[in-house]
């Protein structure tokens, strides 16, 4: 698992730009209020990404990790992750704000671009020593404008699209999520 | 948002807490250096050594909390405890080969002949294909570390009850019987098969121009990397098998390895690889041995950093393997960096000269936690000298 594409495609399954865009749908304010939010929570989510890629050796380092563990338990959070949203279609959201920046912190910020899944899959791959951080975040940034430029063009009313395909992103986060467990045991 | 993203932080923290606490702790092991491996290696030598009877038996098992030993004894066990203190005297450490001596002529004393062959017999007249495997262990390496070639015959003896007890497709049969007059049928030990493929591999590393330990060893090679785990339904394949990791070790010097056996020995790293990290991840406070259990005993430990340096050991010889060295390094001094940390020290024994150099689980030690142990240390000495820079 160390080619572009799969990294791209290891990454999508994790961030899930469909499920952003379900979520995004949902969100109140206009559509310039919806780019502003959007600008906002790209650069959280690219901003994180970028610091859990570079970090990534320092990280597991001080947890005390070996990068072959710590894929188990980013499988573990993939698998989980994906099993709720092949559930629901995108995570449930409370107490979501009007204003546009606050929208892009959160939900759309943390824990939407910036999620836990995304956040480990990029440790996870960026800890590997055939992949890296540069080559982790090369694949991680094209996903994020993706997921962006769906959260900008989500409306209310393709919510059922966006969801039926956040659902297959998300069988598909369980199955790396497996892999990711299963590679994770399989090493030395 | 104030609300929602601390909602969100605090169920990011929990789930943290959770993985921390499962499949994600930290993994506690730090090389060792060679001068604390020598000391443990000491240590463990002088437990098997300073508790041993005169009629040759080791202490067999001790449990620190009651101060009692068990009565209990098992030959095939000797055999292994015995065979270690040869292996250290091989690795240029004779300290502790009196005692090794006093093991063999335990053996020597308790040898069945039928047939051109022998074997050490049971109490009930049976003979175990595992402790005549590692007296041959045991015997190849007094022969290494002395230079001693009264036993070659014996070997021969030996050698000959192995094959013996081999199937045509590689099979070992585990137990041969004096009411069947020979190998009980069907019967199969997990343990034995690896024993007796390493066995015949030192025969056949001993003595080159007899071929018949060389076709042997492959037989069992093949069996092993292709059919044991499946025929004999061992779940969770591979079975992490150090006694077969150490056959391969030799057999990749003597003989070029087939890929399915290439594609063992690296499922086999794999799995010696996990249980160490694993292992490692085991703490001695409470909440970690809640959730994650108690450390493996040192046999435990022990057979999985055995089978790692013997894999490491494959991988010098065998170019399809290079790439796991760098690995397969990292691990195995992990795992000696637990056993060194592990082991009784003398001021954490409170005056029980029974429990100084063992390794200790629910507070019993076994003379095995400490052979394997011994075996592995041993085996990452190798790993620690070759780290070493060179003059």
């Amino acid at each position: 698992m160390t080619a572009y594409w799969e990294l791209a495609v290891v990454l999508a399954a994790a961030v899930n730009p469909a499920a952003i865009a379900a979520a995004a749908s949902e969100l109140p304010g206009s559509r310039a209020s919806r780019g502003q939010a959007v600008a906002i929570a790209w650069a959280i989510g690219a901003g994180m990404t970028a610091a859990a890629a570079y970090g990534a050796e320092r990280l597991l380092a001080g947890l005390e990790l070996s990068h072959e563990t710590f894929r188990i338990a980013a499988g573990a959070v993939l698998a989980v992750t994906g099993t709720r949203e092949t559930w629901r279609g995108s995570p449930p959201l409370s107490s979501v704000p009007n204003r546009a920046w606050e929208q892009g912190v959160y939900p759309l910020g943390l824990p939407l671009f910036a999620s836990p899944a995304g956040l480990m899959t990029a440790v996870a791959l960026a800890g590997h020593p055939e992949v890296g951080p540069a080559k982790t975040l090369g694949a991680a940034l094209p996903v994020l404008a993706a997921a962006a430029a769906a959260a900008l063009a989500a409306r209310e009313r393709h919510q059922g699209l966006w969801r039926a395909a956040a659902q297959s992103i998300g069988a598909l986060a369980v199955a790396v999520g497996v892999a990711f467990v299963v590679a994770g045991i399989r090493s030395v | 948002m104030l609300r929602g993203l601390a909602v969100t932080l605090a169920v990011w923290a929990l789930g943290f807490a959770v993985l921390r606490l499962t499949i994600a702790g930290p993994e506690l092991c730090e090389p060792p250096p060679p001068t604390a491996v020598e000391a443990s290696i000491s240590a463990a030598a002088t437990w098997l050594s300073a508790h041993q009877s005169a009629d040759g038996r080791f202490l067999y098992e001790y449990d620190r909390d009651a101060r009692a030993a068990s009565p209990e004894y098992n030959e095939v066990r000797h055999a292994g405890v015995t065979m270690s203190l040869y292996q250290l005297a091989a690795a240029g450490k004779p300290d502790y080969l009196d005692t090794a001596e006093r093991g063999l002529d335990r053996m020597l004393g308790r040898l069945l002949r039928r047939d051109g062959w022998a074997a050490i017999r049971e109490d009930d007249g049976t003979a175990k294909l595992g402790s005549t495997a590692l007296l041959v262990a045991a015997l190849v390496f007094r022969r290494e570390a002395t230079g001693d070639l009264r036993y070659d015959p014996l070997l021969a003896e030996l050698g000959r009850f192995l094959l013996a007890m081999q199937e045509p497709n590689g099979r070992m049969l585990a137990y041969w019987s004096p009411a069947l007059g020979g190998p009980i049928p069907d019967l199969t030990s997990r343990y034995y098969t690896g024993e007796a493929f390493w066995a015949l591999t030192l025969l056949a590393r001993t003595f080159p121009h007899e071929r018949e330990w060389l076709d042997g060893a492959r037989r069992v090679a093949r069996y092993l990397a292709e059919e044991r785990d499946e025929a004999e339904e061992l779940e969770f394949a591979p079975w992490p098998d150090q006694w077969a990791a150490y056959g391969f070790a030799e057999l990749a010097r003597l003989a070029p390895l087939s890929e399915s056996e290439v594609a063992y020995l690296r499922s086999l790293a794999e799995r010696f690889g996990m249980l160490v990290r694993f292992d490692a991840q085991r703490g001695e406070d409470d909440v970690s041995t809640l959730f994650r259990g108690e450390g493996a005993r040192g046999a435990g430990l022990g057979t999985w950093v055995e089978g790692l340096g013997a894999l490491w050991r494959a991988a010098s010889v065998e170019t399809r393997l290079a790439d796991l060295r760098p690995a397969i390094s990292e691990r195995a001094l992990c795992g000696a960096g637990l056993l060194v940390a592990r082991q009784t020290a003398a001021e954490e024994a409170e005056g029980d000269a029974r429990a100084v150099g063992a390794w200790f689980r629910s507070g019993v030690t076994r003379m095995d936690d400490q052979q394997h142990a011994l075996s592995a240390l041993l085996a990452v000495l190798e790993i620690l000298t070759e780290a070493e820079p060179q003059e």
